[in-house]
């Protein structure tokens, strides 16, 4: 069965996460809790392998029974393609785990610096920030 | 008696063809050592020295990659400047809908560039958002930009000092991520950078200087370097307007989008020189 799994606190000061330097990209903490991650299970439904952020569809069944449709957003398509990654990497319909940073706003179901790991235990890749 | 010009005897000579090719191929230009011809159709010409014709891949800051590229506390920001960071909201910023990245932050990205020396102008060609920059070398006559010609780049002259390309840029328009784009410290129409090219072996060394009188009570300095290498450009890199503004739904309506509601304004971030005009209760 497709569950969400948990959720739970990583860091107490999501300023720690806040870099000191001058980053040229856009900040993640608006929009996605980096005091938490969570983890969820489901089936891909979408890859849209597009710039600037590419989006993985996710569809998880909660513990209620009801489907959620989760967004994990990843960094640059670019970057991504530098590392092996193409539109094709991952397929609808294979099952995956992922942990990122939920969303801030209530009933969104979007995530941020997702670990991903399909079922046969391979990383589709580590959290990009590029 | 039949006359005959000059020029119509000179025609109909081969000796006089032959004379007329190797004067021709003596006034072509020499053939470029550009990797590309970029863009195709427009005059290329010898790269002049010195020859920083290739791409690159950032490395990281100079000499010991350290505070790079600044460190946002390190900045000294004027009054109107510090205002604008602390009243800056992540969703205004136009990187949502595709704008390009400008420098000083595009000197930091992670993405590759090609440089394109031509006759008349430097071409600078990025990963990022597809930018492509025009450096219209001096003495070449190029038109000066007209008063409504402010843009994301800007209008760039260069020129060539020994072994440096100098680029000036100015002529920004006002964007609310032009000094930093993480944070949101805005830059103003009076923006300019000046940047010195230097490459040493397969090491591309970068100066970068960026004035802003309305946002910096001090320039920003850093020097940055980049590695040569054959691997092309990914591109296109083709920004979509949909999924660019994608995360922005992400923000709680009611939190906003504010970084001092997330802890980006420890005070150790504050700019030290606002802190000292506070102090001498000047802010």
């Amino acid at each position: 069965m497709m569950r969400k799994r948990n959720c739970f606190l990583v860091l107490a000061c999501a300023g720690m996460l806040l870099p000191a330097v001058g980053f040229s990209h856009h900040a993640q903490a608006p929009f996605f809790d980096q005091s938490r991650e969570v983890e969820i299970e489901g089936v891909v439904t979408r890859f849209d392998f597009r710039n600037p952020h590419p989006v993985l569809y996710v569809d998880v069944t909660n513990e209620t029974g009801e489907v959620e449709s989760w967004e994990i957003q990843f960094g640059n398509a670019t970057g991504l393609r530098r590392r092996g990654w193409h539109r094709d990497i991952i397929q609808p319909g294979e099952r995956v785990t992922a942990r990122g940073h939920p969303s801030w706003n209530p009933g969104t179901h979007g995530m941020q610096g997702a670990r991903v790991r399909k079922e046969n235990g391979s990383v589709l890749g580590a959290p990009i920030e590029d | 008696m039949k006359t005959t010009s000059l020029h119509s005897r000179l025609l109909r000579s081969p000796t006089a063809y032959r004379v007329l090719a190797a004067v021709a191929v003596l006034l072509l230009p020499a053939p470029s050592t550009a990797q590309d011809e970029f863009p195709p159709g427009l005059p290329s010409g010898p790269a002049p020295a010195p020859d920083l014709t290739g791409r690159y891949s950032p490395l990281t800051c100079a000499p010991n990659g350290a505070n790079c590229p600044f460190i946002v506390a390190d900045l000294i920001l004027t009054a109107v400047g510090q205002k604008m960071w602390d009243g800056y909201e992540e969703v205004i910023g136009p990187k949502f809908d595709c704008a390009q990245a400008t420098p000083p932050s595009l000197f930091a990205d992670p993405y590759r560039f090609a440089i394109h020396q031509l006759t008349d102008r430097v071409i600078f060609e990025y990963e990022k958002d597809d930018i492509i920059r025009t450096v219209w070398l001096t003495g070449w006559g190029h038109p000066e930009p007209g008063a409504y010609d402010a843009s994301w780049q800007g209008h760039s002259i260069g020129w060539y000092e020994d072994d440096t390309l100098v680029v000036v840029t100015d002529r920004y328009q006002y964007d609310p991520h032009g000094i930093e784009d993480f944070g949101g410290i805005p830059s103003s129409t009076l923006k300019r950078v000046t940047e010195r090219y230097r490459r040493d072996g397969d090491r591309l060394h970068l100066q970068a200087l960026t004035e802003d009188p309305l946002i910096l009570e001090e320039p920003i300095y850093f020097e940055f370097e980049y590695l040569a290498g054959p691997e092309p450009l990914i591109l296109p890199y083709r920004c979509e307007l949909d999924q660019a503004r994608f995360p922005t739904r992400y923000a709680d309506p009611e939190k906003g989008t504010n970084l001092a509601d997330f802890g980006g304004r420890d005070p150790d971030l504050v700019p030290l020189g606002v802190r000292e005009l506070e102090q001498r209760g000047e802010e």
